[in-house]
């Protein structure tokens, strides 16, 4: 479990859905963005909102990482929104071979895929993509030149966009 | 570097410091590599832990959660009036002054999720937007949405207006 998954398990424990969702809500926005219309992606964010919460007033628990769940109710929705009829992720027998959280619980964090990495790629892609620094920061913070940076940045992301792809 | 790894990485550092690039100005500039930036872009931010949420966001989630309605909570956390947005859209408008009560009606109807934002006139919205010192694309993040349920369209109904739809009713997408 990574320190975020275990952040949003403490989070869902203590019954914190609000800074969960707070969190999350700017995540399934921008992947909503990304294929409908301004006006539609919010109204499938809405719904992928109210689906959350009305699981959490209810106290229901997961047995994937919170950020699977999130992410397969975006994908359904979505679905929804086109038309498709598929099974509710959450509602699906985990013990079928075509579960859907299990599928989407084997994609793996950010922090994991940068932990496979060379320690400098690592260092510099999680300053980078995980703290949202500029690259002249970067250089600055780690005592290196730019170019320095810019190279790590450049064979980091490409493994990162082999294991992004996976 | 290709184009779509440095509009990835313009992205991707972005979103990590807390902002909210828009996606679809970084796939108009990828061109052809669109459909691949795309999905990269998908993986990264299913893979990406989200970014500390801002305490104004918190603050409208928390309402949202506890069936508040996070416009009038954005209103509020501004400092302005709901009588200020309401006299902002009049003026913005050029409304009859006469038409006042039917506005501010609306409007609170419009805060309170009883009103489809997605049906309000974008001139009622830019004016709002306005009066909150909000963006119109925060009325939508934080705005109501109507789902198509018995009690609230039985609402609706009880909202449509009994004489024929006026200029307000139609700004605010209560007829028509």
């Amino acid at each position: 479990m990574s320190d975020r998954d275990a952040e949003d398990d403490a989070l869902l424990t203590a019954g914190r859905h609000a800074e969960l969702l707070a969190a999350y809500y700017p995540v399934i926005v921008a992947r909503l963005r990304l294929r409908l219309r301004e006006d539609d992606a919010y109204e499938v964010a809405h719904r992928v909102v109210e689906r959350l919460l009305g699981e959490a007033n209810r106290g229901v628990r997961y047995r994937v990482p919170y950020r699977v769940v999130v992410h397969s109710i975006v994908g359904w929705k979505l679905r929804e929104h086109f038309g498709e009829q598929g099974p509710d992720p959450l509602l699906v027998d985990p013990e079928a071979p075509d579960d859907p959280l299990a599928r989407a619980a084997e994609r793996v964090g950010l922090e994991q895929i940068l932990s496979g990495l060379p320690a400098r790629e690592r260092e510099v892609l999680a300053l980078r993509y995980l703290d949202g620094r500029e690259i002249v920061e970067i250089a600055d913070q780690l005592g290196v030149t730019r170019n320095a940076v810019d190279q790590a940045l450049f064979r980091g992301r490409r493994r990162l966009r082999e294991l992004l792809r996976a | 570097m290709p184009e779509t790894d440095r509009l990835l990485d313009e992205y991707a550092a972005r979103f990590a410091r807390g902002g909210s690039p828009d996606a679809r100005d970084y796939l108009a500039r990828a061109g052809a590599g669109a459909h691949e930036l795309r999905e990269l872009i998908d993986a990264f931010l299913i893979a990406a832990p989200p970014p500390a949420p801002g305490e104004e966001a918190l603050a409208l989630m928390t309402a949202w959660a506890a069936g508040k309605p996070p416009l009038a909570e954005l209103r509020r956390r501004r400092g302005r009036l709901r009588d200020a947005v309401v006299d902002a859209i009049v003026e913005a408008l050029r409304i009859d002054p006469a038409r006042r009560a039917r506005v501010a009606g609306h409007y609170q109807r419009l805060e309170s999720g009883l009103l489809d934002l997605r049906r309000v006139d974008p001139r009622v919205l830019g004016a709002i937007a306005g009066a909150i010192g909000a963006t119109v694309d925060d009325l939508a993040r934080w705005g109501p949405r109507l789902r198509a349920e018995p009690v609230l369209m039985a609402r609706m109904e009880m909202l449509a207006p009994p004489h024929p739809a006026d200029e307000v009713d139609l700004l605010f997408g209560v007829a028509g």
